[in-house]
């Protein structure tokens, strides 16, 4: 009987591994990327990277999925040898609606390091959103990709 | 026509007419370049505060001009029409066999016209020319008076209900071309409803926008005369655009764009800057002109939060031909890291299309899923 409860607490385990993988899109860790941060809110995330290729990292995206607000804080994992990262931001029709370069790994939307009044001009976040980053190096070459990831005010 | 305050010289006075002729001629009204048709940009009703940066270099027969100048507005919109005034200074040098000096200038007069096209009329126009001609110096200063100088519309481009972007370029190039001059000439223009001001010093807040302005216009023109971009000063440049953009209420009450749409003060920079490299595509590699599709993209130059629409749209195709022409190219060469690049700035212009091709290709040179 205990040999039973073992095999069932053991199966129970990889089912719970294997579903945990696949919430993240079932990349798994990657070259350069850390892993996911716990979020409040699991990503329900369209699953699918924005870039797909050998040898491309993974960049881990940090931002919780829902909840975050009209100018939300974009964050994501440093990447191992990125010299710049490159955001965009689609809206619910997957048109791109805002964009964003430089060097750090948090931006609030509208390019503010600090939090904007939620009454500034600027972009505002809507329902249905995605977002993507991608990482380079110092030479320019893309070296990581993350997924595009759904999110809402 | 003009009154002569000093002289040491006028021996030269043909010269000299014919230099001021042109810088008469350079200043008279024409027709800007029409808005968009699908959205017409217009100031809604308040007071406004504005600032303008040209940079020009105009090769005449006999000599070239490369001045820098900058100016204030200060108008209020209501009903429809527009009330105010306006000033300038600026510097310039001039280059030529028998031409050669410097000289600064001071205007101002009042502003009017229609809330959707400014028209700006002199009042008063100084000029201190310190110039050899033939050789012989010349020291004066003139000052032009409302009969002697006409005026110029600025085009609105974009606008939102507190801020605007206008094309002052257009006009400017057209009044040199019909003096006579070939033009290289970049500049901006862009206001904000003073109403709509979260800081309270609007005369320091407007400072930092017309250093903005300056700055930019500068990085414009060194990459449309020099080539290339520094994309460390264009990304410091969006950066505090959008620092600006922070001070201002986001306001679509005046029924201009809608919640979703934005601009900075530099948007039409940027896209005139997009512009200049699509229309030199050879001066920008991949990576590059990805560059400039991102900060078209975030400053509302392009990208469905563009409050010109229209003017988005455009931009858009252009940048869709450019990077499918690319594409074509990387394929053929199976360049991987070309492919890659494709795909990232397919991504900001928003072409299904195109990111659909250029995936594909990724999965086919590049070996992805």
């Amino acid at each position: 009987m205990q040999r039973i409860r073992i095999f069932v607490i053991g199966i129970i385990l990889i089912l719970s591994t294997l579903a945990c993988n696949l919430s993240n899109g079932g990349s798994g860790p990657q070259p350069g990327g850390a892993a996911t941060p716990a979020s409040g809110n699991q990503p329900q995330s369209k699953s699918e990277p924005l870039l797909s290729a050998p040898g491309l990292g993974t960049v881990q995206l940090k931002t919780d999925t829902q909840g975050v607000g009209a100018k939300p804080l974009f964050q994501w994992e440093a990447v191992a040898n990125a010299a710049r990262y490159q955001l965009i931001l689609n809206d619910s029709s997957g048109a791109s609606y805002w964009a964003w370069d430089g060097t750090g790994t948090q931006i609030y939307l509208g390019g503010s390091e600090s939090p904007p009044p939620a009454d500034s001009a600027g972009p505002t976040l809507e329902a249905g959103s995605t977002w993507a980053v991608i990482a380079f190096d110092a030479s320019g070459k893309v070296i990581a990709s993350s997924e595009v990831r759904s999110i809402s005010p | 026509m003009y009154k002569k305050t000093h002289s040491k010289n006028g021996r030269r006075w043909s010269s000299l007419l014919i230099l001021l002729f042109l810088l008469i001629t350079s200043s008279v009204p024409a027709k800007a370049s029409p808005a968009s048709a699908s959205s017409i940009p217009a100031f809604s009703d308040g007071q406004w505060l504005g600032k303008f940066s040209i940079h020009a270099v105009v090769g005449f027969t006999s000599f070239t001009w490369n001045g820098f100048y900058n100016g204030d507005l200060n108008f209020t919109s209501a009903a429809g029409e527009l009330n105010g005034d306006w000033s300038l200074k600026g510097s310039g040098t001039y280059n030529g066999t028998t031409l050669n000096g410097k000289a600064t200038y001071n205007a101002n007069g009042p502003l009017d016209g229609p809330s959707d096209t400014p028209h700006i009329k002199v009042e008063k126009f100084d000029i201190h020319l310190s110039i050899t001609v033939s050789g012989t110096a010349v020291n004066t200063t003139v000052s032009l008076g409302p009969g002697d100088a006409g005026g110029l519309d600025i085009a609105l481009v974009s606008a939102t209900c507190s801020q605007a972007v206008g094309d002052i370029t257009t006009p400017v190039v057209a009044n040199y071309e019909a003096a006579g001059g070939s033009p290289t000439i970049t500049g901006s223009f862009t206001a904000i409803r003073v109403g709509d001001l979260t800081a309270a010093d609007a005369p320091q807040y407007m400072q930092e926008v017309g250093d903005l302005l300056d700055k930019t216009e500068a990085l414009k023109q060194k990459a449309t005369q020099a080539g290339g971009l520094d994309f460390n000063e264009l990304n410091a440049l969006v950066t505090k655009a959008e620092e600006l953009a922070k001070a201002l209420k986001k306001n679509s009450q005046c029924g201009l764009g809608n919640n979703k749409s934005f601009i900075t003060v530099i948007t039409d920079t940027i896209d005139n800057l997009a512009n200049f490299a699509l229309a030199n595509p050879q001066l920008f590699t991949t990576e590059e002109l990805g560059r400039i599709a991102y900060a078209a993209v975030r400053v509302g130059a392009m990208g469905s939060g563009a409050a010109n629409s229209q003017q988005a749209a455009d931009l858009q195709s252009k940048f869709a031909k450019e990077f499918d022409d690319r594409l074509t190219d990387a394929v053929d060469n199976n360049n991987c890291d070309e492919v890659t690049n494709i795909t990232v700035a397919a991504a900001a212009i928003g072409d299904k299309g195109l990111i659909q091709q250029a995936k594909q290709a990724m999965t086919a040179i590049c070996g992805g899923n």
